[in-house]
């Protein structure tokens, strides 16, 4: 973790010197200086290296949280959905009874054919051509359905 | 100086005994805790944590021959809530209105619930509850309330197939039916799940552990076509209003196959409302057509003649001279109306209806073959679908303890029982050239992991001979064409063939009720035919004739052929003397 520090605080070049390297005293200008200005830019450099990646690391948590936020969010309509049709099934079985179907048949105006005949594609008829009529018995009504009232 | 210098060196080791021995402490805890007391600890845990559901296999839907639902299970849910954590939340009386409202319940009730015990940390406040109120509920957001799905079975079309499917109990146990006797393949298997739960007991997300998984249960796929079902109970159930019957039944059944395509009862039940009709007729519950076996009359004639055409003993123009009474050998029989005696040929006879002609003809055979041929068309016993209580018939004493007026009145179908699908099945085995195929109700069972299961039937047996089917299948047609009823069941473009029955009833205590049993059985196209339609009315009050089952017979009849795309032929019936 020392690479953290950008001057080794043991190092420093301004710790007290032996007494006798201080005698000369003759060019100052090769003493600290040298050593510190590079020391100084990498440490700069680490530094914005760790702010970059800190950075990078930020946006992609918020990234990674948002998915997260969109995945929840989608799973939670997905279950929603798969309730929906659920309902809307069971909906429909009901809805598609056969008493229910001849009921809004009849409503229409419709009624069954008890005499079935054919047209073949060269326009022959097989069977016996007549009206469709009412029939000897009501077509519709006797069976019961409680779902369709409830 | 030198003091300290020793204390500055036994520090150290000071320190390290200490760090050893708590260490040591520690170690013998641990050991202690996991090794020495764990699976105790555990169990103690598990009590205080964790709790065990147990989770329903959903049961297998039942569906027609061409996949429609008749019986599925859809999720409904139980609403319970704590009446401890809503008293101490305050403001129950409101929370009730609010709850009231989304369930569409009275809040008395609801509050009612809360209040009965407000120490408690269950409370039922509604079952059953459908996914949309539930969501209105969820939607109120209170905390104390809890969720719970449960599966309830309903049955989509109704009283459509409703005495063969049968129903379940309220607490989901099969009653009657399919329902009940197919229990093994539709029956799911319950899972167990384990989940940890925070102190109050609601289940902490994500915990849920299933220890068994649940399995649901077989898919049941019948013979039955819904919408042949629908429409051959609709016309049943129009007529017997009509005509004043205390209850019916229409069997079709494909010839080649033995599938029963429709089995309609009236009265009928609808498996969603069952109080409805067992407030009513209790024997309404099941299928009557296989329950309720009963003397069918003439519609057995048929089988007598087919049975004496494959002996040999008798051809469609064999004459007799039919009186209207017959006193034979202990026995006494007479037609249904007076005539004088009439030169009849078997054809006639059938046409006719005369009872005294099949008796003059039936005794050409010994009793024991005559017993047999009814024996092999399946009459006595029970047939390969293996209904719910389905029932065998009855042959009486049969060969050789018939007494002389039996054996008489089985020739023309009195003096023993059958039941409507036994009736079916004898006709299919006519039309079938003679080959009686097992009556099938069930097609298969799939279950859940894809396996599919047929249920076990017999093979196909001969009866007849396929030139005796055919004889029969002619002087059938000419019934239809000569008949009293040729106007009410004639299908124009078809060749059809029928017999009518007209059968005294027992009382019960060995003598005849007043009423009749009428019925009619035939077959359709008759020049190649691929269905059979039995119709029967009990004690029909305002037509007490074999006419009322006719429009019955000719709409179902109808409606089978136009459903299938049977191509009318156009060919003539044959025209087979009646008389010599």
């Amino acid at each position: 973790m020392s690479s953290a520090f950008a001057i080794d605080p043991v190092r420093r070049p301004t710790a007290p010197l032996a007494p006798e390297r201080l005698a000369p005293a003759a060019d100052p200008v090769v003493l600290p200086r040298p050593a510190v200005r590079p020391r100084v830019l990498a440490a700069s450099l680490i530094i914005a290296g760790v702010g970059c990646v800190l950075a990078t690391q930020l946006v992609l948590s918020i990234g990674t949280a948002d998915g997260a936020f969109r995945l929840q969010a989608l799973q939670d309509r997905s279950v929603e959905l798969a309730r929906e049709q659920v309902v809307r099934t069971e909906q429909l079985q009901t809805l598609a009874a056969p008493q229910h179907l001849a009921a809004r048949a009849a409503a229409l105006g419709m009624v069954p054919q008890d005499v079935p005949a054919y047209l073949t594609r060269t326009g022959r008829v097989l069977g016996a051509q007549s009206v469709a009529g009412a029939s000897d018995t009501a077509s519709t009504g006797d069976v019961p359905d409680a779902l369709l009232t409830h | 100086m030198r003091r300290t210098r020793r204390a500055a060196r036994l520090r150290p080791l000071l320190v390290l005994l200490l760090v050893v021995v708590s260490a040591g402490a520690f170690l013998t805890k641990l050991v202690d805790v996991q090794v020495v007391h764990a699976s105790a600890l555990r169990a103690e845990s598990k009590d205080r944590r964790s709790q065990q559901v147990d989770v329903a296999g959903t049961r297998g839907d039942i569906l027609d021959a061409r996949g429609v639902r008749l019986a599925t299970t859809v999720p409904r849910y139980t609403v319970t809530a704590s009446p401890r954590l809503a008293a101490a939340g305050g403001s129950v009386a409101a929370a009730a209105k609010r709850i009231a409202g989304a369930l569409g319940a009275q809040p008395a009730t609801v509050l009612h619930e809360l209040h009965t015990d407000p120490t408690s940390d269950y409370a039922l406040i509604a079952k059953s509850v459908t996914l949309t109120t539930l969501t209105r509920v969820k939607g109120l957001d209170i905390p104390w309330l809890y969720f719970q799905e449960t599966g309830k079975r309903v049955y989509p079309s109704g009283a459509v197939a409703g005495n063969l499917v049968g129903f379940v109990g309220a607490d989901g146990r099969p009653q009657a039916g399919l329902e009940y006797s197919d229990q093994s393949c539709l029956a799911g298997t319950d899972g167990v799940t384990e989940y940890e739960s925070a102190l109050d007991g609601t289940a902490i997300p994500g915990t849920a552990v299933a220890v068994k998984a649940a399995k649901p249960g077989g898919t049941l796929k019948l013979t039955i076509d819904r919408d042949l079902q629908w429409y051959a109970q609709q016309v049943l159930a129009a007529r017997a209003k009509q005509t004043g019957a205390k209850w019916g039944s229409v069997v079709v059944e494909e010839v080649a196959t033995g599938k029963l395509l429709a089995v309609a009862d009236w009265p009928s039940v609808d498996p969603n409302d069952v109080n409805a009709t067992a407030s009513t007729d209790t024997a309404a519950l099941g299928s009557r057509a296989f329950t309720a076996p009963f003397e069918p009359g003439s519609t057995m004639k048929s089988v007598t003649a087919a049975s004496l055409l494959d002996a040999g003993l008798a051809k469609p123009g064999t004459g007799v001279v039919a009186p209207y009474r017959l006193v034979a050998g202990g026995a006494d029989v007479n037609d249904s109306e007076y005539h004088g005696d009439e030169r009849l040929t078997m054809t006639g006879v059938l046409v006719q209806s005369s009872n005294t002609g099949m008796s003059l003809l039936g005794s050409r055979m010994a009793d024991a073959m005559r017993y047999r041929y009814l024996q092999r068309f399946g009459f006595g016993t029970r047939t390969a679908v293996g209904f719910g209580a389905e029932a065998s018939g009855d042959l009486g004493a049969g060969a050789p303890n018939w007494d002389p007026q039996s054996r008489l009145a089985t020739m023309f179908g009195q003096g023993l029982t059958a039941t409507p699908v036994q009736m079916a099945s004898a006709y299919a085995t006519i039309a079938n050239g003679g080959v009686k195929v097992p009556v099938r109700l069930v097609d298969s069972c799939t279950a859940a992991d894809g396996t599919v299961t047929t249920p076990a039937a017999p093979a196909a047996t001969r009866v007849i001979s396929a030139a005796a089917a055919r004889s029969t299948v002619s002087m059938l047609e000419n019934v239809a064409t000569k008949g009293w009823l040729a106007a009410d069941v004639k299908i124009p473009g078809y060749r059809v063939g029928i017999k009518t029955g007209t059968a005294q009833e027992s009382d019960g205590s060995g003598s005849y009720s007043k009423g009749f049993l009428v019925s009619m059985a035939g077959v359709a196209p008759a020049d190649h035919p691929k269905y059979v339609v039995y119709v029967d009315l009990d004690a029909p009050s305002k037509m007490n004739t074999s006419q009322a089952t006719a429009p019955v017979f000719r709409q179902v009849m109808a409606r089978v052929l136009q459903q299938h795309d049977v191509v009318p032929s156009g060919s003539k019936s044959p025209d087979l003397p009646t008389e010599w």
